[in-house]
């Protein structure tokens, strides 16, 4: 990983700004990363967390008016760049009523950006062979993006201790039900960060969440903006700053370890790089059933492949007894088999099998 | 509902498994009459089949057969060209399996007497009505690649599973070895998608069979519009048939039976990753191939696969034996 991606700048940010202490907070985590790079042929997607439509002074959704200074910085450098904000349907709300409800509309209006819904675009399918999405559905206009940039709010969250910038590309799955990824979390974050791999980083850190997050936790006057270039770097930070030991939160764990990262060569800069904020948690017991659950359905959907092997294997004796019984087959894999290479071909099937069981509860 | 009268001339393995399954999916084709020089193979498939079919070993019998409206040649190559031109001169419509003969001139003359006598000729050329392939011929037509480049194409067997009952896949005079018997299909694709072959290098050996003919070969292709293509043939390995397609834009790549087609566009975000681009799940080739002749003989349909297109495939084919020959590129 080249240096400039292990850099995170943190900075306080007065308790409740107004627009222009906003955005000169904003652009001071910019240069202290020393990367604002914007041209006029960019296409920008800005990816902002809205969830639930509860408002960011609840500590829930990112604050519109961090989204309204990053446009504007953009536009400084580059006054034609197309922008898109891209959000998916949530299982509580469409992302087009999170975008009428929390200001978005206007702003759409106000700086000539498009609001995407990522769940109602034409989509193409994508071959990630990732550790756990074998593909994806993408939208087929984020394949003409130039630059993406997730604006995650900072916030705890019962089932993983946190979410913030790993967690907010969660909201790229176009499906509007995600919730059939939640046993698999720390794989399904780690594939959609190497496919989605965000240029830039910012955490809405002006009101976070604690206690029972992502929706119905408390605000915390936290007073940070983050701004960092890789995901994982950013989150590491972020979590240090909330109190959570970065290894206490799954899917960085995980993270950390695929990506062999050491925490050591991180450098945080500005005015807040060494804060500490306590954010509260939900009570441990809680957390630890929230995680006994997720753990539970991982064992139960192993159990039903180990079963939908065995259900092919059933159906592949059947296929050798009419291959003994009629003489040959034809087998969607192989083509024509005779009853002379039916041992040849029984051994093949068994051997595929047995590996398919054995990858799969690997 | 009309139907074609198909008289089927040669029973082997090919008409056993594949054809044969295949017609039998077809209500407008009804096989009337099976041929083999072993009338008893005949005799059995016709009963195996429940087709009552009239059988015989003598196919001059079937030509003089007013009811038979087309026959189906699938008997060794080196017996295509009398048994097509006889046919053709009977009036009767022709679907001729690969290769079209063994010599240039012999396929010269069955265009010729096809044409003098106003029939249909289709060759077999199945693997042009693979669903995966006619995405990527669209693809490349539609200019997702940009301009083409390179294809490269594996087309691998294993022989010892076909169940070849007179073996004349060995016997090169009667048009056997790997070239022969499976160039045809990728030598036709890389005609069909890019265009007509001008040059022609080749290397062969035999890998893993007990005889003189080849099993394994190597082709490197060039067009007249210079796009480059090569072409891998095994009948020592498993079954498989993968196409890649290079351009100035992108690639896309494929295998039959696959269901979908694998594509990578350039200079756009998240290219490094395949998109997948599903294809409808079709019935099998050899039904769609044969339901066409049908159509192109009852409603006077122009084939997809001429004459012309088996006349080209066999020029590439033995241009590449005589480069192998002389281990020189050959000029067509």
């Amino acid at each position: 990983m080249d240096d400039k991606k292990k850099m995170v700048s943190v900075v306080k940010i007065p308790e409740e700004p107004d627009n222009y202490q906003i955005r000169a907070s904003l652009e001071k985590a910019l240069k202290l990363i020393e990367d604002v790079n914007f041209h006029d042929d960019d296409i920008i997607a800005i990816k902002p967390n809205l969830g639930d439509l509860r408002p960011s002074e609840m500590g829930c959704t990112t604050d519109i008016r961090i989204i309204e200074a990053l446009i504007l910085i953009i536009r400084e450098y580059a006054k034609n760049t197309q922008i898109l904000i891209i959000e998916s349907d949530h299982w509580l709300a469409t992302a087009n009523e999170g975008y009428m409800s929390l200001g978005y509309t206007e702003l759409a209006e106000k700086y000539d950006i498009r609001l995407i819904n990522i769940t109602r675009e034409k989509k193409i399918t994508i071959n990630v062979d990732g550790l756990y999405l074998k593909s994806i559905r993408i939208p087929q206009l984020l394949q003409q993006i130039t630059k993406f940039i997730s604006v995650a709010k900072l916030k705890t969250h019962s089932q993983y201790r946190l979410t913030c910038i790993l967690k907010n590309q969660f909201g790229l799955i176009s499906s509007r039900y995600k919730s059939k990824y939640h046993p698999y979390m720390n794989e399904v974050l780690y594939d959609l960060n190497k496919v989605f791999n965000p240029d830039l980083c910012i955490v809405d850190g002006i009101i976070g969440m604690e206690g029972n997050g992502p929706s119905d936790g408390n605000p915390i006057n936290s007073g940070i903006l983050i701004c960092g270039f890789d995901p994982l770097i950013t989150d590491i930070v972020a979590s240090k700053i909330m109190g959570i030991k970065p290894k206490k939160v799954p899917y960085i764990k995980f993270a950390i370890k695929h990506d062999c990262i050491n925490k050591d060569e991180i450098k945080v800069l500005g005015d807040a790089a060494n804060i500490s904020l306590n954010f509260t948690f939900i009570p441990f017991i809680s957390y630890s059933l929230n995680r006994l659950s997720l753990k539970m359905i991982r064992i139960g959907n192993s159990t039903l492949n180990v079963f939908e092997k065995l259900s092919n294997l059933t159906s592949m004796l059947s296929g050798a007894i009419i291959l003994f019984s009629q003489g040959y087959l034809l087998s969607p894999n192989y083509g024509l088999v005779k009853k002379n290479n039916a041992k040849t071909f029984l051994k093949d099937q068994i051997r595929r099998i047995y590996y398919q069981i054995r990858l799969k509860l690997y | 509902m009309r139907t074609l009268k198909l008289g089927i001339i040669g029973c082997g393995s090919a008409v056993e498994y594949l054809h044969l399954p295949a017609l039998q999916r077809i209500p407008k084709i009804k096989v009337k009459a099976l041929v083999d020089k072993y009338q008893d193979r005949a005799k059995n498939l016709s009963q195996r089949y429940n087709l009552n079919a009239i059988t015989t070993s003598d196919y001059s019998e079937l030509l003089k057969d007013d009811a038979i409206d087309a026959i189906l040649i699938a008997t060794p190559p080196d017996t295509h060209a009398q048994i097509a031109i006889d046919g053709a001169k009977a009036g009767k419509h022709i679907f001729c399996e690969k290769p079209m003969s063994t010599s240039l001139e012999d396929a010269e003359k069955i265009i010729h007497t096809v044409s003098e006598e106003n029939v249909k000729f289709m060759m077999g050329f199945n693997f042009r009505y693979s669903p995966e392939i006619i995405r990527i011929k669209k693809m490349v037509d539609s200019g997702f690649v940009g301009k083409p480049m390179m294809m490269s194409l594996y087309f691998l067997s294993n022989i010892s599973n076909w169940p070849s009952v007179t073996k004349f896949q060995f016997n090169k005079k009667k048009g056997g070895g790997v070239l022969f018997d499976t160039g045809s299909h990728p030598i036709d694709l890389a005609r069909w998608i890019f265009n007509d072959i001008q040059k022609v290098y080749c290397t062969l050996s035999t890998s893993c069979l007990n005889s003189s003919v080849d099993d394994t070969a190597a082709l490197l292709l060039e067009t007249k519009k210079g796009e480059k293509i090569n072409i891998f043939l095994s009948w020592c390995s498993k079954d498989l048939n993968r196409i890649s397609i290079i351009g100035t834009e992108g690639i896309l790549e494929t295998e039959t039976g696959l269901n979908h087609v694998l594509a990578m566009k350039k200079g756009v975000r998240m290219g490094q990753f395949r998109i997948m681009i599903p294809t409808r799940t079709q019935l099998p080739t050899y039904q769609l191939e044969l339901s066409n002749f049908a159509n192109i003989v009852l409603n006077n349909e122009i084939p997809l696969v001429t004459g012309k297109d088996g006349l080209e495939s066999l020029k590439v084919i033995l241009a590449a034996y005589q480069s192998y020959e002389t281990s020189k590129p050959v000029i067509l």
